[in-house]
């Protein structure tokens, strides 16, 4: 037995791991969906998935998104992301 | 059975805040201030059947009284988070229940624009752990 250095490592471990990564957002945009109100739909519909050099990103184009994740004094805060990415089995870091 | 997590913790930050309402819901009077306790979710950790260990995540939204401005809605942030530090440490027990593990962040500050003018607020989150 021998130990031979596979030269495309990094490479096949980057791949292994962006795909990881990209299942994770998915699962994540689907919990968020489900857990968002659904009176118009206009909520749940607007989860989106991002990617950059720098990651993947999921969040909510609604421009009143902040309001129904986080609430204010009149509207409980529903947090659809943040119980998503939970529900999804992922670690929520704040 | 699942502790009342909610309970237990607003109980907690009552007995420990100075001067700060603890409510589950926005009170009638926002002259002075308040921390408003909104459990987002309770899940079983650990295995076991029935579950007994609990993890309870909690949004806690701090606001300034009518005059207080960002300075109180700031400060009410960091005492709830040096109360809520002080919650682990206790092992606190109430309601038939123990709480084992608890964390929390000043949050960050989102201003509330149900009011006129907009409401300073900073919004926490709070991590517990709690044995039942």
């Amino acid at each position: 037995m021998s130990y031979v250095p596979n030269p495309r490592f990094a490479l096949e471990m980057a791949k292994q791991l962006h795909e990881e990564l990209r299942a994770g957002a998915e699962e994540a945009k689907a919990k968020a969906s489900q857990l968002a109100p659904q009176n118009t739909g206009r909520t749940a519909r607007s989860f989106v998935i991002r990617e950059d050099a720098s990651g993947i990103y999921l969040g909510n184009t609604d421009p009143f998104f902040h309001l129904t994740e986080f609430g204010s004094a009149n509207n409980p805060p529903y947090a659809p992301l943040r119980r998503g990415v939970r529900e999804a089995g992922l670690r929520l870091e704040e | 059975m699942i502790p009342y997590g909610e309970k237990i913790v607003s109980d907690y930050l009552r007995s420990g805040l100075d001067g700060v309402r603890v409510v589950g819901k926005t009170p009638s009077d926002t002259s002075s201030p308040w921390v408003r306790v909104t459990q987002l979710d309770a899940r079983p950790v650990g295995g076991g059947s029935p579950p007994h260990h609990f993890e309870f995540y909690f949004q806690l939204d701090c606001y300034a009284g009518r005059d207080g401005g960002q300075p109180e809605a700031n400060a009410v942030a960091r005492q709830v988070a040096e109360v809520i530090g002080g919650l682990e440490k206790s092992n606190h027990a109430a309601e038939g229940s123990i709480v084992t593990g608890a964390r929390a962040n000043a949050g960050h500050r989102a201003p509330d624009p149900d009011f006129e003018p907009a409401r300073e607020r900073f919004i926490s989150t709070a991590t517990v752990w709690i044995h039942s």
